[in-house]
């Protein structure tokens, strides 16, 4: 009886359904970008932030990450609604934002639970060495500084191309060992921007070899890869770099620390960082591979 | 005899076992050419690996071997009275706080000292609580090492990303000791502790039957216990020292010798010692190997082949591990 009574129900749950889908498909549309006056936008990244200050929009900013800290003055200013790719949702809310801007996010589901809110997030590709002009561009038709974003982004484009132009015609390349931590051996892969950066200024990454961005490698491995120069991506406490490894067991066998071919950055930022300083990291790591030259000539 | 010859045929192969390990790395197989500097370097560095990878495997596993027969608990392994959290912190503020890149001796003994700290703190806890009852010792241990965690947490929470990654490595686990002074200290104290453990082998035979029945048969608990897990937890202190956290071999090294060799302690410890130092090193050379250049984290190796010999041992009704 029960499936006898149930039975003409099913064509009626479908056509509501339907009716259901139609009005929420009838309801959906592109949320419109608000007015560019009232944009009040937040950071994911320090990358991202610095985009957004190069551009001239940092006024736009009503929160950034705890490791944003570029340019100073300008972040000083602006609450911090989050860590690294981890926004904390309550003090984000709190600043009432029209956007999030991403490029790499920590949980995906504080995407999900953004889109719940009505808060879009807006995703700016710059994690590699080309994606910075496009990601200029992009934040610049966002927050309508077009015109700046157009001419930063082919500032670097034209640097970038110069600098490509001029590696292609270096011929003496030392072999480099990227090193991020000194007390485990972490190097990074051909895909990080670091990597990019070391190639374009003239020197080549040994940890080319992975896709990995940043991964751990065996001493016995960099024994045996034993590269030409050692260039330490991490505070040194105000110590000369080689005095790190000169004693320690393996790593001081390395030809690198042998002949006195360690060294640091004075800005780990800029050359870790894909931003707008990229030009000024660039310049960074081109001056160390060329002090590495002149000294390695003159020991020679 | 306190065991039959017959038992001692399986520790032939070890030495020849750590031999291979001495022949496989990830620049190849065979020995490095020692005339060339080069080859020389990388010799030393296996040798020192090989050492390293031993003497922690064999702290971990005589420690795991002794707190579960002073706790009397299956579950009972060389991290259980907060070691390990209080070695983590310690090194994690080493790290945080920048001291690792002044001095490569600044990690080992930050971490040393916090994990004897807490170990400190526990026992002087537990023997106010309770006396050395195994639930008091347990609970104190859970509660300090809880704490000690959450304390690691909030320094992980502000430190900075690079400081986050180089913190994450430790805890994983990583035989690459620094220097030859820092390995023989930790294998001089690693080499007292396990001579005080086979001293008190007696003592650990007469505590599996509780520490009621030990009293009865003249062991001074209140003595023999606080210097068996003082003993024992240096020991693994030591090792969290120089490798980070390596899980799993204080815990099924002791369990698999039981089955094969028995529960006389006077036999067990040696044996543990043995076994525990090969099937570390030789974990290790199947994490510096399997991926090169990637070097897998030891302690994922272990868990690896541990975690399926624990759910085994845990599968297993109506028989007691320890017995």
């Amino acid at each position: 009886m029960d499936g006898v009574r149930n039975r003409p129900q099913t064509p009626r749950k479908g056509v509501s359904v339907c009716v259901v889908l139609l009005f929420l498909a009838g309801c959906a549309r592109e949320t419109p970008l608000p007015e560019v006056s009232r944009l009040r936008l937040v950071s994911t990244a320090p990358n991202i932030t610095e985009c957004v200050c190069a551009i001239g929009a940092g006024d736009l900013l009503v929160g950034r990450t705890e490791t944003c800290d570029y340019p100073p003055a300008a972040v000083r200013k602006i609450p911090v609604t989050g860590g690294f790719a981890t926004p904390w949702l309550e003090p984000l809310l709190a600043a009432r934002p029209t956007h999030v801007l991403e490029t790499v996010l920590g949980d995906p589901d504080i995407k999900r639970r953004l889109d719940v809110l009505k808060i879009p997030v807006v995703h700016v590709p710059c994690t590699r060495l080309e994606e910075i002009p496009g990601a200029l561009c992009q934040l610049g038709k966002l927050t309508g500084h077009a015109s700046q974003a157009e001419s930063l982004a082919a500032a670097v484009r034209r640097g970038v191309g110069e600098a490509r132009a001029h590696a292609a015609a270096v011929t003496n390349r030392p072999r480099v060992l990227l090193l991020f931590a000194p007390d485990t051996p972490i190097t990074s892969g051909r895909n990080a921007f670091i990597s990019e950066l070391l190639e374009l200024a003239g020197g080549i990454n040994i940890g080319r070899c992975s896709e990995a961005d940043y991964y751990h490698v065996s001493l016995e491995w960099v024994l045996e890869q034993n590269p030409d120069m050692i260039l330490c991506i991490f505070d040194t406490a105000g110590r000369p770099p080689r005095s790190l490894f000169e004693r320690q067991t393996g790593w001081k066998a390395l030809n690198a620390v042998l002949d006195h071919r360690v060294y640091t950055v004075p800005d780990l930022n800029t050359v870790s960082r894909p931003g707008p300083r990229v030009l000024e990291g660039l310049a960074q790591l081109k001056e160390v591979l060329s002090l590495d030259a002149s000294g390695h000539a003159s020991s020679n | 005899m306190f065991f039959s010859s017959h038992k001692l045929f399986w520790l032939i192969p070890l030495p020849f076992l750590l031999a291979l390990c001495l022949l496989i790395g990830p620049s190849g197989f065979g020995l490095p050419d020692t005339s060339t500097a080069t080859g020389h370097a990388l010799m030393e560095l296996r040798l020192s690996r090989l050492l390293t990878g031993f003497i922690v495997g064999a702290a971990l596993s005589c420690s795991g071997c002794a707190l579960q027969a002073v706790l009397r608990n299956a579950l009972a392994e060389p991290y259980v009275l907060g070691v390990s959290s209080g070695g983590s912190l310690g090194a994690a503020f080493v790290i945080a706080t920048g001291l690792s890149a002044v001095t490569p001796l600044a990690l080992p003994l930050g971490s040393f000292i916090t994990a004897a700290l807490t170990l400190m703190l526990v026992c002087l806890l537990a023997g106010r609580a309770g006396g050395y009852s195994p639930n008091t010792l347990i609970l104190t241990g859970v509660v300090a090492g809880s704490m000690l965690s959450s304390l690691h947490m909030l320094l992980l929470s502000f430190a900075r990303s690079q400081a986050v990654h180089s913190i994450t490595w430790w805890l994983l686990g990583n035989l690459q000791v620094t220097s030859w002074p820092m390995l023989l200290c930790v294998t001089l104290l690693v080499i007292a502790a396990i001579g005080a453990l086979c001293f008190e082998s007696r003592t650990l035979n007469a505590l599996l039957l509780g520490h009621e029945a030990a009293h009865n048969l003249g062991v001074h608990t209140r003595i023999a216990i606080p210097c068996i897990l003082a003993a024992a937890t240096l020991a693994a202190a030591a090792a969290v020292a120089i490798s980070g956290i390596i899980g799993f071999v204080g815990l099924i090294v002791p369990h698999a010798l039981r089955r094969l060799i028995g529960v006389n302690h006077r036999a067990l410890i040696p044996c543990a010692a043995l076994c525990g130092g090969t099937f570390l090193v030789i974990c290790d050379t199947l994490a510096r190997t399997l991926c090169a250049p990637h070097e897998i984290p030891v302690g994922v190796i272990t868990a690896l082949s541990g975690g399926p010999f624990f759910l085994y041992l845990l599968a297993r009704k109506g028989r007691t591990p320890l017995a």
